[in-house]
């Protein structure tokens, strides 16, 4: 140690203070910028769930629109029916008439709502949406269908630090009509003209009959109602029966699944129902279990 | 002579400690202006490919454009992605990937990488619901 100098300690104890003070300005320096830097990262988090929500509430018109054409196709090819298990049928397509017992779809728009949420449902699930719990208003016009999904609840989006809702009303205009369509095949039904071509068609001898029954049916057909003759039974002494599928389509093709076909393509929405008629009971009703 | 050597040691540990933990500080605080760098850059390609798949031609949104043409096998319309991208993406410094269809913008001088994913709604098909819509920004 010199003399006159500072004395190590000293030395030590302003090098400590000097280091002390340089880290403690350091650390005041580096938590108020930490403290920045953490909420500019939440601002970030906050701002990603926005754009998901932005994109989800952009992606919901087109969510509904594959859902109201999907369910259309499926509701009228199951004859009107959600669950065509209800009544007797085949392959999923209902019978709506077997011989004097009518089985024609009550509650069309209930049917039609369970399908439709079934597909938005299916929608959410796969886009990890939660959707609450629409009331649906369908306003029928010249033009289609007019869909209005209303709710008391608001779309919520949660992620770790945040929370966001937003109004979850939507609605879209749609130009296919299966309430139209499913009228249409009602009032067939209520006309009974294939009871009547099939009664009309005896008289003739009995090879002769099954064509005669597929041409006096083939006669009802009009734009767009078809009628496939796929099974006449007859006894040769009077006493005649036949199935018939009945097929109404509409004109404009959408983009939907088929459950028999198991692909998606551009598909006319079809009603389709079958009738068991004539005038003794020589058709036996062969039924499947719908699995869709 | 000892009690000076002990602590030139406290010295030397104070030190030591001391710019061991000023470099974490630092450390620490780098890795987190990158992170928030990296989410910055993240939310604006997400923002880009929501405006991307929002925006429209012939009054049809190019989400449903997509979404359509890939179920029925159709071949999407370079030109009408490209010009769209292009647009939101000054730099054309991207890669845009759908189902099998890609497209990259002309820049190919990229470095940093940032990727923004969205679920895109299929025409109905229960087991291909939806697909991945994914862009690239360099």
């Amino acid at each position: 140690m010199k003399k006159g100098g500072l004395p190590a300690i000293a030395i030590a104890a302003i090098v400590m203070v000097a280091i002390t003070l340089v880290w403690g300005i350091v650390i005041h320096w580096a938590i108020g910028e930490n403290e920045s830097v953490v909420r500019s990262v939440r601002e970030r988090e906050i701002i990603k769930l926005i754009n998901d929500m932005e994109w989800n509430k952009r992606v919901m018109p087109q969510v509904l629109e594959h859902s109201f054409y999907q369910a259309s196709y499926s509701l009228a090819s199951k004859g009107g029916y959600f669950n065509s298990n209800e009544v007797p049928s085949l392959d999923c397509v209902p019978y709506w008439k077997i011989y004097d017992k009518i089985y024609l779809p009550e509650n069309i728009e209930e049917n039609f709502n369970k399908t439709f949420i079934k597909y938005l449902n299916d929608y959410a699930n796969a886009l990890r949406l939660s959707l609450p719990r629409y009331n649906i208003n369908y306003q029928e016009n010249d033009n289609g269908i007019f869909v209005t999904l209303t709710s008391d609840e608001n779309l919520e989006m949660e992620r770790g630090i945040a929370k966001i809702e937003d109004e979850s009303d939507f609605s879209g205009q749609f130009d296919t009509n299966v309430f139209k369509l499913i009228e249409k095949g009602k009032s067939f039904i209520n006309d009974d003209k294939v009871s009547f071509a099939v009664k009309n068609s005896l008289g003739v001898s009995c090879e002769e009959i099954r064509d005669k029954i597929k041409n006096e049916v083939k006669q009802l057909e009009s734009e767009g109602i078809e009628f496939d003759v796929e099974d006449v039974q007859t006894d040769c002494g009077g006493q005649v029966a036949a199935k018939i599928l009945v097929k109404i389509t509409d004109i404009t093709k959408y983009t939907v699944y088929d459950y028999i076909e198991n692909t998606t393509n551009l598909r006319n929405i079809q009603l389709k129902f079958y009738i068991i008629t004539g005038n003794s009971e020589l058709i036996n009703v062969e039924t499947t279990v719908c699995k869709n | 002579m000892k009690g000076a050597a002990i602590l030139v040691w406290a010295l030397l540990i104070f030190t030591f400690l001391s710019v061991f933990m000023l470099t974490t500080v630092f450390v620490y605080r780098y890795r987190i202006t990158v992170e928030v760098n990296y989410q910055y850059n993240y939310n604006n390609v997400q923002l880009a490919l929501l405006s991307f798949l929002s925006s429209t031609h012939d009054g049809e949104q190019m989400s449903k454009i997509l979404a359509d043409n890939i179920v029925m096998n159709k071949p999407i319309d370079v030109m009408i992605v490209e010009e769209r991208l292009d647009k939101i993406i000054d730099n054309k410094c991207y890669t845009l990937n759908v189902s099998d269809f890609s497209i990259a913008g002309s820049n190919i001088d990229c470095t940093k990488k940032y990727t923004a994913t969205y679920k895109l709604p299929y025409p109905y098909n229960p087991r291909n619901i939806t697909g991945d819509v994914t862009l690239v920004v360099g």
